[in-house]
C-alpha cells in the first residue's frame, strides 16, 4: 500500500510542477533578491531589507532582467563587487563545500547508527532467553490456541 | 536604591554559594540540619534576587539617572508602561531578569520534589544554586545593574554624575510583543536548568532508575512552552515591526533559542518512552544535557558572542565569560553522564520496528537534525572567518533548504506515530488505521493540483498537513463515537475522551497548533507576493489582486520622534474594501526608524503594507506585500497554550478499591 500511495502522490506531484506556466520577469527577479545578501544588514536578504542600497539593489535587478540578463550572470556581477559573502547560500566549492556535505553525511551516519542500535535490540528481544524455553511450549499452546501462528514473527 | 540593589546581588551571591555548598556538605557529611538549612537558603534566593529587581525598576520609576543602566535605556518622556521592558533591555538588567526567574523556578522546583526526590536533591539544589550564584556573579563582576552614571570630568577624568535625562529605550523595543516575548524566552531558556539539575542530581545520588522521571518531565514541558510561546511572539514582533513582512530569519539569535526547544521537543517525547517502559534512560539524559549546553551557547551568543546580529546586546567581555561557563557545563553534564552511564541499562530492549518506541526515535532523530543543521549553519561562518578571509554567509535560504525536507518529515512521523502501539503494531492494525487518512490525503493533493496549485512542494507539504490532522480526527472519532455510545452527548463524550489521558491528548492539541504554524510557514513561504510602490497622493498601485491608494497622511512631532501616519485606501477590483494604516517614524536620538506595518488580515491572506521612505516631493515609498494564510501562524499560540495545560494537567489519581468490596457490591460479574 504504501508503493502505491508513493506512486500516486508522486504522480500528482509531478503534473502539479509540469503545469506550471514560465515565470514572469517580477517572480525571477524576487527569486533572485531572496538568494541575495544586503551588503550593510548582516544575514538580511534583499527582499527583507529596507535600507536604500537593497532598494537600489532591487532596482538594478529588475533592469538587468529586462535588459536580458540571466540570472547567473547577475549574482556573478554581485559577486564581482562585494565578494561571496553577497550570496545568501554559501557556493558548493571550496571551502564552503563542507556547508553543504557535513548535514548529509552527519544526518546518513546517524540514521545508520539507529537503524543498527534497534536492529540490534531487536535480536535480543527476539531471541529467546533461557526462562522463555521452559515456558516455549505453553506459549506455544496459546499462539496454536489463537491462531496466531509464530510467537515472535514481526 | 543603587546601594540597596547591588546590596541584594552581593547577598544573592553569597546565599546561593552558601546553599550549593551546604546541600552537598549536608549529603556527604550526613548533617541533615545542614541539608535543610541549606534548602531554606535556596528559597531565600528568590525573595532576595526579586528585592535586586524592584530596586532597579523603582530607580526607572523614579527616573533615577544617577544609575547608569536607567540613564541608559529610559528617559523622562518614555511611556509609562515601558518600564518594564526597558528593565531587561540591555545586559545588566535583563541578567537580574534571568536571575530573578531562575531563583524563583529553583526555589519552587525544590519545593515541590522535597518530599519524593528527597535523597537526591541535595544535589539538585547545589546545582541550581551554583548556576545561580554564576549569574549573581557576573553581575556582581561584570555587569552590574547598579553602576553609577559618569561624566567626562575635569583632566579625562571620569566622575560621577547625574544627568537630566537619560537617553530613552530603544524604539524598537516600545511594542506590546517586546511585555512577553524576551521575558518569556529569557524564563524558558534559564527554565532548561530545572529538569537538567533533576536529572544530573539524581544521577549524582546513584539513583539511576525513574525516580526523577516525572519532575523532569513537568518541568521539562514547562519551560519548553515558556520558550515556544516566547519564540512565537517573536515571531508576531518581527512581522509586526520589523517591516519585512517576514517573521522568522533563521538570525543567530533565533537559532539559538530554536535549538534548545528543538531539543527539549524530543525530550519531552522520548521521556514518555522511559515513563511507559522503562527505555531510553541514558538517551533521555544525554537529550537533557545538548538541551542545558545549548542554553548555555544561547546565552553565549547573545551576550558579547562573536556573532553580529540585530538582537545581540553591545559586544562586552561578557562573551568570553559565558563561554567559559557553557565549557564547564558541558564537562560537567557529560562528566556525571559517564560517571553513572553504565547504571543506565533500559529495562526492556525495543522488540520491533513497527512500534511507538521507534516512532518516537524517528521524531528525536529528526529533531536532533534540525537542531544539528541550524548550529553548524550558525558556526560554520565562525569557522571560516578564523580559516580563511571570512567571505561566508549562511541564511536563510540555507537553513529553508536543508531544514526544510527534515521538518516535512518530522510532520509525517507526526501523523504516523500516534497510530503506533507501544512495543509492536501489525500491518493489518496500521493498514486500518491509515487507510482513511492516507487516501484523504491523497484526494487533497489532487484537488490541490486540479484546482491550479503549481507548486510541487507546497501540494506535499498541504497534504501532509491534512493527514496529520485526520489522523488525530480519527482516533478523536472513534473513541469519542465508542464514549457517547455508552451513554451522553458527543461534546461530553469528547472531553471525557480528553480527559481519560492528558498526556496524550494535550499532545495532539499541540500537534494540531503545530500543524497550524506549519500551514502559515507554507502559505507564506510559497505564495507570497511582494511589490515596491512609490506613489503620489491620490495614486494607487497593485499588489497581488489589490490595488493600493495613498489617501493621505498625517505628521506627529514629538520630542523624542517624528511620526508619520500613511492612510491607504484598499481595493479590489473597483471596490474598496477597506482601509490601511501604515506608520513610520524616526527618532533622531537613535539615528533610527522604527515601523508599525498596516496589515488587514484575513484567514486567507494578510495584505501587508510598510512605509520605507517619504520623499522630499511628496510621494510616499512603500514595501506592500501579499502573506497568505500568516494568520495561522498566530491562531496557533492560544492552541499551543491551551494543549500544553492539558497535557500537564494533573490526571486525578486512580481510585482503588480493594476487589472484596466490588465483589460484595456486585460490581464484578461471574463471581458474586
Amino acid at each position: 500500500m504504501g508503493i502505491l500511495v508513493a506512486a500516486l502522490l508522486g504522480f500528482i506531484v509531478l503534473a502539479a510542477g509540469c503545469g506550471r506556466p514560465a515565470p514572469t520577469l517580477e517572480q525571477r527577479a524576487q527569486a533572485l533578491d531572496r538568494q541575495l545578501i544586503c551588503p550593510v544588514c548582516p544575514g538580511e536578504t534583499l527582499d527583507q531589507s529596507g535600507v536604500q542600497i537593497a532598494k537600489d539593489m532591487r532596482v538594478l535587478i529588475r533592469e538587468r532582467l529586462a535588459a536580458g540578463d540571466t540570472e547567473e550572470a547577475i549574482k556573478a556581477y554581485f559577486v564581482d563587487r562585494y565578494g561571496t559573502r553577497i550570496l545568501a547560500e554559501p557556493p558548493a566549492s571550496g571551502i564552503s563545500l563542507a556547508v553543504w556535505v557535513i548535514p548529509p553525511v552527519v544526518l546518513a551516519a546517524g540514521a545508520a547508527a539507529l537503524w543498527a542500535v534497534v536492529r540490534e535490540m531487536r535480536r535480543r528481544a527476539v531471541a529467546p532467553r533461557a526462562e522463555d524455553e521452559s515456558l516455549g511450549k505453553y506459549l506455544g499452546a496459546v499462539d496454536d490456541e489463537l491462531g496466531t501462528g509464530k510467537r515472535g514473527a514481526p | 536604591m543603587a546601594d540597596l540593589g547591588f546590596m541584594a546581588i552581593v547577598l544573592g551571591l553569597g546565599v546561593a554559594l552558601y546553599a550549593a555548598a551546604g546541600s552537598i556538605a549536608g549529603k556527604v557529611y550526613g548533617a541533615a540540619e545542614l541539608v535543610v538549612s541549606a534548602r531554606r537558603a535556596a528559597y531565600l534566593t528568590a525573595p532576595i534576587a526579586l528585592a535586586g529587581a524592584g530596586a532597579l525598576i523603582a530607580a526607572f520609576a523614579t527616573h533615577d539617572f544617577s544609575i547608569d543602566y536607567v540613564f541608559a535605556h529610559s528617559n523622562r518622556v518614555m511611556d509609562r508602561e515601558f518600564i518594564w521592558v526597558a528593565f531587561y533591555a540591555g545586559n545588566g538588567g535583563s541578567l537580574l531578569y534571568v536571575t530573578c526567574v531562575l531563583a524563583i523556578m529553583s526555589a519552587a522546583a525544590i519545593h515541590l520534589a522535597r518530599r519524593r526526590l528527597a535523597d537526591s536533591l541535595p544535589y539538585t539544589t547545589a546545582i541550581l544554586m551554583a548556576i545561580l550564584a554564576f549569574f549573581f556573579l557576573v553581575m556582581v563582576v561584570w555587569a552590574n545593574p547598579f553602576s553609577h552614571t559618569t561624566c567626562p570630568g575635569p583632566g579625562g577624568s571620569q566622575v560621577a554624575c547625574v544627568p537630566d535625562d537619560g537617553r530613552g529605550i530603544n524604539p524598537l523595543l516600545t511594542h506590546p510583543g517586546m511585555w512577553v516575548h524576551p521575558p518569556l524566552l529569557m524564563a524558558g531558556l534559564a527554565g532548561i536548568a530545572v529538569p537538567f539539575a533533576y536529572a544530573a542530581g539524581a544521577l549524582a545520588a546513584g539513583r539511576t532508575r525513574d525516580e526523577w522521571a516525572d519532575a523532569a518531565r513537568v518541568s521539562g514541558i514547562v519551560s519548553w512552552a515558556i520558550l515556544g510561546t516566547g519564540i512565537l511572539i517573536g515571531a508576531w514582533w518581527a512581522y509586526t515591526i520589523l517591516g519585512w513582512g517576514g517573521y522568522w530569519g533563521w538570525d543567530p539569535i533565533e537559532n539559538v533559542a530554536l535549538m534548545p526547544w528543538l531539543t527539549m521537543t524530543a525530550f519531552i517525547h522520548s521521556i514518555m518512552v522511559q515513563k511507559r517502559r522503562g527505555m531510553f534512560r541514558m538517551w533521555n539524559i544525554v537529550l537533557l544535557n545538548i538541551a542545558f549546553v545549548l542554553a548555555q551557547f544561547g546565552m553565549f551568543i547573545n551576550r558579547g558572542g562573536p556573532v553580529v546580529s540585530v538582537h545581540s546586546f553591545a559586544g562586552s567581555a561578557l562573551g568570553q565569560v559565558f563561554l567559559g561557563f557553557m565549557l564547564l557545563s558541558l564537562v560537567f553534564a557529560f562528566g556525571v553522564f559517564f560517571w553513572r552511564y553504565r547504571w543506565l541499562k533500559s529495562d526492556r530492549p525495543v522488540e520491533s520496528f513497527l512500534s511507538r518506541e521507534v516512532a518516537f526515535l524517528l521524531n528525536n532523530f529528526l529533531l536532533l537534525g534540525i537542531t544539528f543543521v541550524t548550529l553548524w549553519g550558525v558556526v560554520f561562518p565562525l569557522i571560516t572567518e578564523f580559516a580563511s578571509d571570512g567571505t561566508v554567509t549562511v541564511a536563510t535560504p540555507y537553513f529553508n533548504r536543508v531544514n526544510g525536507p527534515l521538518f516535512l518529515g518530522l510532520l509525517a512521523i507526526m501523523g504516523i506515530g500516534p497510530v503506533m502501539a507501544w512495543r509492536r503494531s501489525s500491518m493489518r492494525s496500521l493498514g486500518r488505521w491509515l487507510l482513511l487518512p492516507v487516501g484523504l490525503a491523497v484526494l487533497a493533493a489532487a484537488a490541490m493540483v486540479v484546482a491550479g496549485m503549481r507548486e510541487p512542494l507546497a501540494v506535499v507539504a498541504f497534504s501532509v498537513l491534512a493527514f496529520v490532522v485526520l489522523v488525530i480526527l480519527e482516533e478523536w472519532f472513534r473513541s469519542t463515537r465508542a464514549r457517547a455510545r455508552a451513554g451522553g452527548n458527543w461534546a461530553a463524550a469528547w472531553l471525557g475522551v480528553i480527559a481519560g489521558n492528558r498526556p496524550r491528548h494535550g499532545g495532539y492539541i499541540v500537534h494540531l497548533a503545530i500543524v497550524t504554524v506549519a500551514f502559515g510557514v507554507v502559505g507564506t513561504q510559497f505564495f507570497d507576493q511582494r511589490a515596491d510602490l512609490v506613489l503620489k497622493r491620490g495614486e494607487s498601485g497593485a499588489v497581488g489582486s489589490y490595488r493600493l491608494e495613498y489617501a493621505n497622511l498625517k505628521i506627529e512631532e514629538r520630542s523624542d520622534r517624528t511620526a508619520q501616519l500613511a492612510h491607504l485606501n484598499v481595493y479590489r477590483g473597483n471596490d474598496r474594501i477597506g482601509t490601511l494604516r501604515a506608520w513610520h517614524a524616526f527618532y533622531p536620538d537613535f539615528r533610527q526608524a522604527s515601523v508599525r506595518a498596516g496589515i488587514r488580515s484575513t484567514p486567507v491572506e494578510d495584505l501587508y503594507v510598510v512605509p520605507t521612505d517619504f520623499l522630499e516631493d511628496g510621494r510616499l515609498v512603500l514595501r506592500a506585500s501579499v502573506n497568505p494564510l500568516a494568520m495561522w501562524l498566530w491562531i496557533a499560540g492560544p492552541v499551543f497554550v491551551i494543549g500544553t495545560a492539558v497535557a500537564l494537567w494533573p490526571q486525578p489519581a486512580l481510585e482503588v478499591r480493594p476487589a472484596k468490596a466490588q465483589v460484595a457490591a456486585g460490581l464484578v460479574r461471574g463471581t458474586a
